[in-house]
């Protein structure tokens, strides 16, 4: 029984792997209505990520990946935010995720593995869920908030970043300083060579200006693109200065210049967000 | 001709770009190729239903996806015993001090800080936190390979990883 258990020495050992089935399925459980748990867990989680890095990666078989896509084309795009989104200022996500009580989680036992682990997250999901709605519904326009999400994702990180091959005509990129901080969606039309930049959670420093800059190999040096409010979209800007390999390839970044810019016409200091481009809507055969 | 929407090529270009950790991670635990590419379609097809649920506050997308993988694995691995520690008997060396397969330069300080904690636990006790987290192996398995009773094992267990959250928190 897990109810012997010191809470940190349980969720360490649930983060660790070590626990039996029983008490892993327990834990699923406790997590879902014990919120010191679930924030024990989470933090060891996150301290030993690290060694995921030292797993040596392994390419999994080819048809899993066309498998896969089947698999999700016919699923649709069931995503909660999406789903959820219209419903404005209403009680997201409650309905159905919320009328599973804690107690029937309890009384469902730990037999039935995957359905324990699946109501396992739902307190968590509901805690999270309107922040994450009014965070993510600014990024729908002509991005579907799926793709935008899987875009997040992926964009998080520079270095899981693939440069598309076939040529697809509009890109988004999240410009920020790290995964706690989205400051701006960036979305580019390659092929009219424009962007439009919205603001996710940027928040100008007093008396400041945020400035957007272009990075590429085939510049001399970071271009201004000018300058961005923390609270209104920069639409349809040209970008008819710079070639389409530049565009898609580039590093954009913001830094915090005097008021108005930079008055050298190079950036002052340090970025404070970076992102690259990913490519959406792609056509495929 | 097919066309694949913007949610479906963003999820392709997310697998290009993760299912190889996924899946080392996954294999690793379950040891079975069979088991690992069954258990790889159903995180993907988790992570599909859920990337709108990411949250950015609580650690980076790899993390959040590979903690999946690791525990829809480790929950398989546990309900059958499918093999035990004596298959990988070179899952002892992954704490040496070969160069680190390190693609993700950001992690690469995370990392370093977490191998010099753990190089700061007594050597056996590190090679026990390190082949759970990295093989899945469960409490018998340890007690078995380190010749110690499970209740020894356990402590060492729930100690080494206090002492590591010591040695990480700034």
């Amino acid at each position: 029984m897990t109810r012997d258990y010191d809470i940190s020495d349980l969720a360490a050992e649930y983060a660790l792997g070590t626990l039996d089935a029983s008490e892993r399925a327990e834990v699923e459980i406790r997590r879902a209505i014990e919120p010191d748990l679930a924030v024990a867990i989470t933090a060891i989680e996150r301290d030993l990520a690290p060694l995921i890095a030292l797993v040596p990666d392994v390419q999994p078989p080819t048809n899993i990946r066309s498998r896969l896509l089947g698999t999700i084309a016919g699923l649709g795009s069931r995503s909660p935010v999406a789903s959820k989104s219209t419903a404005d200022g209403g009680e997201p996500g409650t309905a159905n995720i919320g009328a599973i009580r804690p107690s029937e989680l309890l009384n469902r036992g730990v037999g039935d593995g995957d359905t324990v682990i699946e109501l396992a997250h739902a307190r968590d999901e509901i805690a999270a869920l309107r922040g994450r709605v009014s965070r993510w519904r600014v990024l729908t326009a002509g991005v579907s908030t799926l793709a935008a999400s899987l875009a997040g994702l992926v964009m998080y990180r520079d270095t899981l970043v693939r440069v598309p091959e076939a040529a697809p005509q509009t890109f988004v990129a999240v410009l920020q300083k790290d995964a706690q901080s989205p400051a701006f969606l960036m979305t580019v039309d390659v092929g009219k060579r424009q962007f439009t930049v919205r603001p996710v959670s940027a928040k100008q420093p007093a008396g400041k200006s945020y400035e957007l800059w272009i990075i590429h190999d085939t510049l001399n040096a970071p271009k201004s693109l000018g300058l961005l409010a923390d609270n209104a979209p920069r639409a349809s800007v040209s970008l008819a200065a710079f070639d389409t390999r530049a565009i898609s390839g580039a590093t954009y970044a913001v830094t915090v210049e005097p008021p108005g810019g930079s008055p050298t016409g190079a950036p002052s200091g340090a970025p404070v967000f970076v992102g690259k481009l990913l490519p959406v809507g792609l056509k495929a055969d | 001709m097919r066309v694949a929407t913007a949610d479906q090529q963003a999820f392709a270009t997310l697998y290009d770009a993760t299912s190889a950790k996924l899946y080392g991670i996954i294999l690793r635990i379950l040891r079975r190729r069979d088991l690992a590419d069954e258990i790889l379609q159903e995180v993907y097809v988790k992570i599909w239903e859920r990337a709108a649920d990411f949250d950015p506050g609580r650690g980076s997308p790899i993390t959040w996806m590979a903690t999946i993988a690791r525990n829809r694995a480790l929950d398989e691995v546990r309900r059958h015993s499918h093999a035990s520690i004596e298959d990988t008997p070179e899952a002892l060396n992954v704490a040496s001090d070969e160069p680190l397969p390190l693609q993700l330069a950001e992690t690469a300080e995370d990392v370093r800080r977490l191998k010099e904690c753990l190089d700061k636990l007594d050597p056996k006790r590190r090679d026990m936190v390190v082949l759970a987290y990295m093989n899945g192996a469960s409490r018998e398995e340890l007690s078995q390979q380190f010749g110690h009773p499970v209740a020894t094992i356990k402590t060492w267990l729930h100690r080494s990883i206090a002492q590591l959250r010591s040695c990480l928190s700034p």
